[in-house]
């Protein structure tokens, strides 16, 4: 009885977790709806920086973000761990390209703490929190903020 | 010839390097977006010190952050002087970029060594990451960008030499200051410190210690310009 309430107010969610640039990240499992191994991604002559491309799936295009260029991270060369995690935000469904995708983890929603505010980083307003997962840090991404409100407008135009 | 301008280099070194102390402690201009370029503004003696070649830049700098003087005079009455100094106290130096710095004991949470942080993407540049300490995740900052921003602009072969040794934690071990090292714990009385005035610009700088060469941190105003990310 006392868990049952205890799990009202005090959650668990999950994380599907992925690597970027030897950092660890996390996105809320009910936003993912699956992970595709890379195939070709067709530039879109044009596009935004952020836009890798698009990616035929299903016969439904998705458009695939550049998350390292997103995050400000140096660019890499795509491997055989490296992942398109196609995502449903609240606008559209997008992809985005990761070094790697690791598992799903169960975090108590107490167990999420703010972001890290240092300055006034307008830039890194998509992160939700950060959580410490068995001694790593998670960096919990909230896909929505990933974009501002124009570039999710601009998104949907290609 | 030659004498004359080695002479005249053993002159001018003191002197640019009292001038960055006295730069430190005066005002910055309103207009200013951060709070160290009176460095380059109000103190000609250490702009030369910064143009030095880089074998004397290296050095100077940490000559510099000591070579507190009475050219800039500060009324007593205008000095800022933090509650804590009512009283004889202690502060641990610690070095950065060449830089020598004084932390009051009282407000220093612990000291650990280095340990890779984890980066949080597109923050500021003095942001270094997260560092998981005792179940608390601790703010690091690069405390030469924070302090000297513009020094690693003009890219001084000090700031870019920098390796980090240690962490400094403060605030209740929720910020950390990144330094290149850490040296001993000296004892002060407030007339040992030239006090921070209060038209000064840079609230992160409580004072500065001639004897020992070193600039006393503001840790309260410090973490709350980080806080704010008004460097």
């Amino acid at each position: 009885m006392a868990q049952a309430a205890n799990t009202v107010n005090d959650p668990i969610l999950q994380w599907v977790t992925f690597r970027l640039d030897n950092e660890t990240y996390g996105i809320n499992v009910m936003r993912v709806q699956e992970v595709l191994r890379v195939t070709e991604i067709a530039p879109v002559p044009g596009a935004p920086d952020y836009v890798l491309g698009i990616i035929n799936l299903r016969g439904n295009v998705v458009t695939v973000l550049d998350t390292r260029q997103r995050f400000g991270l140096p660019q890499h060369e795509d491997d055989d761990s490296t992942r398109v995690v196609v995502i449903e935000s609240e606008r559209t469904v997008v992809g985005i390209l990761v070094d790697s995708v690791a598992e799903v983890v169960e975090l108590r929603r107490s167990a999420i703490e703010s972001s890290p505010s240092v300055g006034n980083d307008e830039s890194s307003k998509y992160i939700e929190g950060v959580a410490n997962n068995d001694g790593e840090l998670l960096i919990l991404v909230d896909i929505n903020k990933l974009l501002s409100e124009d570039e999710w407008m601009e998104l949907s135009d290609i | 010839m030659s004498d004359k301008i080695g002479t005249d280099t053993l002159v001018d070194q003191p002197l640019a390097l009292r001038s960055y102390l006295d730069a430190l402690l005066q005002a910055v201009p309103e207009t200013h977006d951060d709070v160290t370029p009176a460095v380059d503004e109000v103190a000609p003696a250490a702009d030369s010190a910064l143009a030095a070649p880089p074998g004397r830049a290296s050095v100077e700098p940490s000559t510099a952050a000591a070579a507190a003087v009475a050219t800039e005079v500060a009324p007593a009455h205008d000095a800022t002087v933090p509650s804590w100094a009512a009283q004889p106290f202690q502060c641990l130096l610690f070095k950065v970029g060449g830089l020598s710095l004084a932390v009051p004991l009282m407000e220093l949470s612990g000291v650990i060594p280095w340990r890779e942080v984890n980066a949080m993407p597109n923050h500021s540049a003095h942001f270094l990451g997260l560092l998981q300490h005792q179940g608390t995740s601790v703010k690091v900052v690069d405390t030469a960008l924070v302090v000297m921003p513009e020094r690693a602009r003009s890219g001084d072969a000090s700031i870019a030499a920098r390796r980090p040794g240690h962490i400094l934690l403060i605030s209740h071990g929720q910020w950390g200051l990144a330094c290149d090292s850490i040296g001993e714990v000296l004892t002060l009385t407030a007339a040992d410190v030239r006090w921070r005035t209060a038209k000064g610009k840079r609230p992160w700088l409580a004072g500065t210690v001639l004897q020992h060469l070193c600039a006393v941190l503001e840790v309260t105003s410090l973490t709350e310009l980080l806080i704010r990310g008004d460097r």
